[in-house]
């Protein structure tokens, strides 16, 4: 009898203990897990927000190619802010190369992004008509990817040559605890070039009528494709490029009153592709405060690079009440204050790679090129008269005079003297005789791979003389 | 032959048990004839046994063989009775004058002899926790056991104490011992809902012996509260009632007065504008009084008008003179009442107890009020034991709003460095409040003036313990109870205070209302089967099989509205409905959680002749935080005990009373210092938003072979008892190692969560080591007199022994390091200020002296917040019928960083911007100045310039009581015992800390908070 209860008892606690066991498998209901993050082809498109919103990584680079270049200055406000960046002081520790490492992280934020959706997209359910749009968000990830992979291959490497081992390594699958190596320039460039093709194949056609700037399409990776050429030096495929955005005749260039407009977000002309900063003030405070401090101000050298007739002086310069000169570019929009959109890629960039690639090619078509810059200048010079050019590198220093007046501030600057093997070099009214120049070659040119990556990945080289 | 014949009979009647056997009753009761209920009756040699009831009677047969009854209670002395031919047998048990008095040691789980207990526990008796003024119990644990470093973080009414329990043993993890009360586990840091006045005793167990027993919870130590139990007998009231009042604390820092502000700021211009009349310095009217002196450069060249203008206004500054001090702290009320019943009949007893407690804050808007109903019900029979715990708090606590943080809206800050001469009030009696540094102190009492923020806390805990004995030897048990906790948490902000109406935000204008929710449940269910038997008189052994079962859920919702309306204050009902015109949509957020545990137990124990004893456990946990392949874990403890009098060689040495020699090891998790949430080993994603378009990204890189730290504990003690048990207490020396430690990995910005990121691995070690000390003596032991001096002592060394190749890594103000201890600030080193020049000086990584700050420069070399030497000392006397005690706490070798002194001793940029400085400033002025502050035309970094020592010598507790004599007593009917006792805590510290409380605010970091205030109080206690 007794032995029986007793027996009982511990049969009772033995089942509660076994089938109290199942609870165990405890998932979490405020976050999603692996296993439902992205269950349906909605998910996979919020998903697919996030990668554009994280591309947001690109301001970094406008922010550093201002900095390390001629087209900025310290403003008048500045107390430290980039000051080690400009003076081209910066290392691989976050305190000297805090401005010049973000990129790295960032721009595989955006990478990781896309690696975590591409293989859910043939897998997660999708109603009939929801169906095509499979095709087009991995269309838009696989360009993200390209693009960002693009950004890393710019600024953490040397010029490009594809024999050269220190390219960036390439991520095509999620692996938070991943140790890559660093992937040849030549590997990195064919998986960016294989993204884009693949991404143009997947995406529909494009009219005036349906583009949207801020998605990757077909034409806006066009554009993508051929400042990525030039980058490689490859010109046909620059012209070709950038022919197919000029010719589609969407975003054509504008001029005068409307050219203002583009950069207080009144209109969305020229902008072929543009990151949306809904309600923060990330690009419109980025040079100055939203308190109006002026911490990177236009370069003496740039406000003097425009003729008075010149719409790009008041569009991109402005003086403050204090009579200080702040960045007008990306300073304040008419949706309220200082939210300004990221406007990443535009057509007037199409109008001066065709007419660089086009003096550059084994055999330059000056004329062709001319056409171009001459088409540029007269929608941002009121009563320019056409130019001539004698020579090809007549041309190629018209070219590239013009991108420094016309891209400012967009993020080209600093690469494009990189990509020439020209030196940077600033008015003594820009700068102290210490940091005036810096010369071809520097290292400085090649941005250091962060500390914290070479503690975390065994398999990292540091560039050269970090 | 004869011995067969018989062993064979004896098993015979043990079987049959019919005859030759008789029946014994009696009664138990204690020198006072007061009945001892549970007492145990054995028959030597046999298995026969009882318990008495609560009147003290037992009933027993008695066999034939059984020839000696004995008896034997909780702190009474055994008691051995050779059976003759009476049939009554009432013995009257001595109390155990035995030192060791502290017979059992309540594990939570199980209660065993402390004769028997291989680990190191101390118990912290009623006489210790009750009537203490502070509304959380944990703040009464400081100095009074060896092995805890308890640091009461702030001030505030309800505040508790930060426990580490021998050494931190974990980085990224807590190091929060588990609360068990009542044998049910409950939430940790938050007591404000017990009454300290209901518990019996707390027990801290420190090792493995214990802390094995709660497998993946018990690395950083345990804490058990036992709460009152009713006595039996007839019931009785008792009425309980305290009185006091909280002051401000001394404490060594005094901001500027007046005079000597306008005296400084007039050395600070000198110095900085160098005699030129246009440098920003002279032109500067914030720091008046070098602007309005006639030695600013600038001076010639003002007008006779503007001279005597000037002159006019340096006096009217002049004459006020505030102590804003005064205004931010005031004398606060403290009460606390209780009302006890407690008694029983036959088998059942019962203690209820209602109590009220009531503190205000030494600052305003701060205090704490509750109420607590306990119920402890009590059942046994010979069979079955039976009881329910249950308690009930209902606590509200009011707040500032910002006490911790380097804020403008710390009114600890603002006092320290408003300049005395703004006023408090304008003409009108409202605050003189306004933009700029010297309205900071007035806009912040006109935000504590018109603001509330406060909470409700519901408390409720409930436990049920039952035992049912099956046979002799075998008894099933079972305990099981719910924690419960619902805080509501209400936050009005008025749109009417200046800060408010000036706010530049349109949301910070219009005033907000915020209220939240959050709910925790916990249940546990624990069955088990203990057998315990004796054989052959001398070998004792006890089996236990447990089975645990815990469920944790834990929910939260929060409110916050805007554009609340004046004339309804407090209340969700005024907030403005937002929409695209006024932007004031509201924001609502909340979550909710949970987890299980599952687990099995097994303990054994052996003991030979009271001699030796071998104690063994092994707990098997499975935690829904842990991935399946990790899911379950094991943990095992050993232990032996050697009562080394109870040998020959000791018997007959007089100068020994007890030596008892104790060795155990044993691991446990730390699970309920997890890092990283319910979910720690799951990536996870959330949703976010771009731009107006919903996200989903991944926030959180799960590590898919996370387990549990675990700490492996080497203990050895000994307990004594010398000199006619006069001087006794006990050492104990352990090795506490954590493996599995974890560090941070530093991951490739490959992986998608950017540069920096890192994840929890377990990889690392951590080494704690040290020896703790108790010690009492009874001085005097005289019929009226009596003495007893006490202390403890620790020390403990920390150290990370290895962090698996993981680079050394910052976390606050340390760098965690192999071979350093835990909590080693990481400061460039401060090499004074340069005589000839004023120019700071640091020393750089060679040793050499520098004027050039650089981070690359920082060192450990400035030792840990946490104290390697701490401990507590005491006297307990009583004359008469009086009764005195006191209680010193102290810490030794801890350092800390002062904040407050960066801003309080730095004329750059704090005196420069109008900000109040420490009296105790003094800069470099003129060449050969040797002074701490360097010349202001200099600013300063952080450095080990303001890390100090904050070691500590504080008289924690002292007391002296009345008790009024029987007889007396007995001329007033119905009264049977009244005391009466005046009570301070804190009343005095000893230390070279200059900021307000070295205890107060983060370990690492005075952050200017609340101090921990000086009381007196007056109560008394009354049985009906």
């Amino acid at each position: 009898m007794k032995q029986n209860k007793f027996i009982l008892i511990v049969m009772a606690a033995v089942m509660v203990t076994s089938s109290c066991k199942k609870d165990l498998n405890q998932q979490p209901t405020d976050t999603f897990s692996e296993n439902n993050a992205f269950i349906t082809l909605s998910d996979v498109q919020l998903g697919a927000n996030e990668a554009y919103a994280r591309y947001a990584a690109y301001a970094n680079d406008m922010y550093v190619s201002s900095l390390v270049s001629d087209e900025a200055k310290l403003g008048a406000d500045n107390s430290g802010q980039g000051a080690l960046t400009y003076r081209f002081q910066y290392a691989s520790d976050n305190t000297s190369g805090g401005d010049v490492i973000s990129g790295w992280g960032d721009y595989y934020t955006v990478i990781d992004q896309v690696n975590r959706l591409l293989p859910k997209i043939p897998t997660v359910t999708a109603s009939a008509e929801e169906e095509p749009r499979r095709n087009i968000l991995k269309g838009q990830m696989l360009a993200l990817r390209a693009i960002s992979h693009f950004g890393l291959l710019q600024s953490y490497c040397k010029n490009y040559d594809p024999a050269d081992p220190r390219g960036v390594p390439v991520m095509l699958t999620s692996n938070p605890i991943a140790k890559p190596s660093r992937n040849t320039m030549g590997e990195v460039m064919a998986q960016i070039e294989g993204d884009l093709t693949e991404a143009k194949n997947l995406l529909p056609a494009v009219s005036a009528g349906d583009f949207t700037d801020t998605v990757m399409n077909k034409i806006n990776i066009a554009a993508y494709q051929a400042r990525i050429a030039l980058y490689k030096k490859d010109y046909d495929q620059a012209i070709a490029y950038s022919t197919e955005v000029i010719s589609s005749g969407i975003k054509s260039l504008v001029s005068g009153s409307q050219y203002a407009s583009i950069w207080t977000d009144d209109t969305q002309d020229e902008v072929l592709f543009r990151i949306r900063f809904a309600t923060s003030t990330g690009i419109g405070g980025m040079f100055t405060t939203t308190g109006g401090n002026v911490y990177i101000a236009p370069s003496d050298k740039l406000t003097g690079s425009y003729s008075s007739s010149d719409i790009r002086a008041t569009a991109f310069i402005g003086i403050n009440p204090a009579g200080n000169p702040y960045v007008n570019k990306f300073f304040s929009s008419l949706r309220g204050g200082r939210v300004v959109d990221l406007k990443a890629c535009r057509t007037a960039e199409m109008y001066l790679i065709r007419a660089e690639a086009n003096a550059r090619k084994a055999s330059p078509n000056v004329v062709a090129g001319t056409t171009d810059l001459n088409t540029l200048r007269s929608n941002r010079i009121s009563g320019y008269t056409d130019q001539t050019f004698s020579s090809a590198a007549a041309l190629i220093d018209a070219v590239m005079g013009e991108r420094y007046k016309e891209l400012a501030f967009e993020g080209f600057r600093f690469f494009d003297l990189k990509r020439n093997n020209m030196p940077v070099s600033r008015l003594s009214s820009d700068a102290s005789a210490a940091w005036q120049t810096l010369p071809t070659g520097d290292y400085h040119f090649v941005l250091p791979i962060p500390n914290s990556e070479l503690l975390a990945n065994p398999n990292m080289v540091q560039n050269d003389n970090y | 032959m004869r011995k067969v014949i018989l062993t064979v009979l004896v098993s015979m009647v043990l079987s049959l048990s019919v005859f030759a056997q008789k029946t014994v009753v009696g009664k138990v009761s204690d020198a006072n004839g007061k009945p001892i209920s549970n007492a145990s009756v054995t028959v030597a040699g046999t298995k026969v046994g009882t318990i008495t009831a609560a009147d003290g009677s037992y009933s027993i047969n008695v066999p034939a063989n059984g020839k000696v009854l004995e008896f034997s209670s909780l702190g009474f002395e055994t008691l051995n009775f050779r059976i003759g031919s009476a049939l009554t047998y009432s013995p009257v048990l001595v109390a155990s004058d035995s030192k060791d008095m502290q017979e059992v040691v309540v594990t939570g789980i199980s209660k065993i002899k402390k004769s028997q207990y291989a680990g190191a526990a101390t118990k912290i008796d009623e006489k210790q926790l009750k009537n203490q003024p502070v509304g959380s119990f944990d703040q009464i644990l400081q100095g009074r056991a060896p092995g805890i470093t308890a640091l009461t973080s702030s001030g505030a009414p309800g505040s508790g104490t930060n426990i580490i329990i021998r050494g931190t043993g974990s980085i990224q993890g807590g190091s929060a011992p588990l609360y068990v009360v009542d044998g049910i586990p409950v939430e940790a840091s938050v007591f404000q809902g017990f009454n300290p006045n209901d518990f019996a005793s707390v027990d801290v167990l420190r090792d493995a012996a214990s802390t094995s027993l709660y497998g993946s919870r018990g690395s950083a130590g345990v804490i058990v509260v036992t709460t009152k139990k009713g006595v039996a007998g007839k019931m009785k009231f008792g009425y309980a009632a305290q009185f006091g009042v909280k002051s401000k604390p001394d404490f060594a820092f005094r901001p500027m007065n007046t005079s000597e502000l306008l005296e400084s700021q007039k050395q600070y211009g000198t110095v900085v504008a160098q005699g030129d009349a246009s440098s920003p310095a002279a032109n500067d009217p914030t720091i008046p009084g070098f602007y309005y002196s006639t030695e600013n450069p600038r001076y010639p060249g003002l007008t006779p008008a503007e001279k005597s203008e000037a002159a006019h206004l340096l006096d009217s500054i002049k004459n006020i003179n505030t102590n804003w001090a005064d205004q931010i702290f005031r004398n606060a009320n403290f009460s606390n009442h209780q009302i006890t019943l407690s008694g029983g009949t036959g088998k059942t007893r019962l203690f209820s107890s209602v109590g009220l407690y009531n503190e205000e804050g030494i600052t305003l808007r701060s205090d704490m009020k509750r109420i607590t109903l306990r119920n402890n019900l009590d059942y046994a029979d010979n069979k079955i034991t039976f009881s329910v715990n249950s308690n009930l708090g209902y606590t509200r606590r009011s707040f500032q709003q910002s006490t911790t943080t380097n804020s403008l809206g710390n009114p600890f800050l603002t006092s320290a460095v408003n300049v005395p001469y703004a006023k408090v009030y304008n003409d009108d009696g409202s605050y003189a409040t306004g933009t700029g540094a010297s309205f900071a102190a007035a806009n912040q009492l006109d935000l504590t003036k018109y603001d509330e923020n406060y909470n409700n806390q519901l408390k409720a805990t409930l436990g049920m313990n039952g035992s049912y004995k099956i046979t002799d030897n075998i008894t099933a048990a079972l305990t099981s109870g719910i924690d419960f906790r619902e805080t509501q948490s209400t936050n009005y902000g008025s749109k009417l205070p200046y800060v408010r109406q000036s706010s530049t935000s349109i949301t910070g204008r219009a005033g907000f209302q915020t209220e939240g929710l959050t709910r925790f449940f916990r249940a546990t269910v624990r069955p088990s089967v203990t057998y315990r038997n004796t054989f052959k008189e001398k070998n004792d052994v006890e089996f236990s099989v447990y089975s645990e079962y815990i469920r944790e859920f834990s929910k939260s919702l929060g409110a916050t509205g805007y554009g609340t309306d004046p004339k309804r204050p407090n209340t969700m009902a005024a907030i403005t409905q937002g929409n695209s015109v006024n932007q004031l949509y509201a924001v609502v957020s909340g979550g909710k959680s949970q987890n299980a545990l599952v687990s099995g137990l097994a303990t054994a124990r052996y003991t030979y002749d009271g001699k030796y004893t071998v104690t063994g456990s092994y707990r098997r946990d499975g935690s829904s935080k842990l991935p399946i392949d990790t899911r379950w874990q094991g943990f095992y403890s050993i232990g032996g005990v050697w009562d080394a009098k109870k040998e020959d060689f000791l018997k007959d040495v007089k100068l020994i009373n007890l030596l008892r020699v104790k060795l155990s090891y044993g691991g446990s998790g730390n699970a309920d210092n997890f890092p990283g949430g319910d979910y720690p080993y799951q990536n996870s994603y959330t949703s976010g938003s771009y731009s107006g378009l919903n996200t989903i990204y991944s926030n959180y890189a799960g590590n898919p072979e996370m387990k549990w730290e675990s700490t492996y504990v080497t203990n050895f003690g000994v307990d004594f008892e010398v000199w006619n048990k006069r001087i006794y207490g006990d050492i104990n020396i352990y090795n506490k190692i954590t493996k599995d430690l974890f560090v941070q990995k530093k991951l490739s910005a490959a992986g998608g969560f950017g540069n920096d990121a890192a994840l929890n691995i377990n990889a690392g070690k951590l080494g704690n080591k040290g020896v703790e000390l108790s010690l009492n003596i009874e001085v005097l032991k005289k019929k009226d007199l009596n003495v007893t001096v006490y202390g403890n002592f620790s020390y403990n060394k920390n150290r990370v022994l290895s962090l698996a190749g993981e680079q050394p890594y910052e976390d606050g103000t340390e760098l965690i390091k192999e071979g350093m201890p835990l909590g080693s600030h990481y400061e460039v080193k401060w090499g004074g200020v340069d005589a000839a020049t004023g120019m700071p000086l640091y020393y750089d990584l060679n040793g050499n002296l520098t004027t050039v700050y650089s981070a690359d420069n920082r060192v450990q070399e400035f030792g840990t917040w946490e104290a390697p030497w701490k401990g507590g000392f005491g006297v307990n006397a009583s004359y008469k019928r009086f009764d005195f005690s006191m209680l010193f706490s102290w810490q030794r070798g801890a350092t800390k960083v002062d904040n407050m002194e960066y801003f309080v001793e730095n004329p750059v940029g704090f005196m420069s911007n109008g900000y109040n400085q420490s009296s105790d400033l003094h800069f470099w002025q003129h060449p050969g100045d040797v002074v701490n502050t360097p010349s202001p035309l200099y600013g300063t970094n952080f450095s080990s310039k303001i890390i100090h020592n904050s070691s500590f010598l504080r008289l924690r507790d002292i007391r002296v009581g009345y008790s009024i004599s029987k007889s007396l007593l007995s001329k007033i009917k119905y009264v049977s015992s009244a005391s009466f006792y005046v009570q301070g805590s804190n009343l005095f510290m000893w230390t070279k800390w200059r900021g307000y409380d070295p205890e107060a605010g983060a370990t690492n970091i005075n952050l200017s908070e609340f101090p921990n205030p000086r009381t007196v109080t007056a109560g008394l206690d009354i049985n009906f």
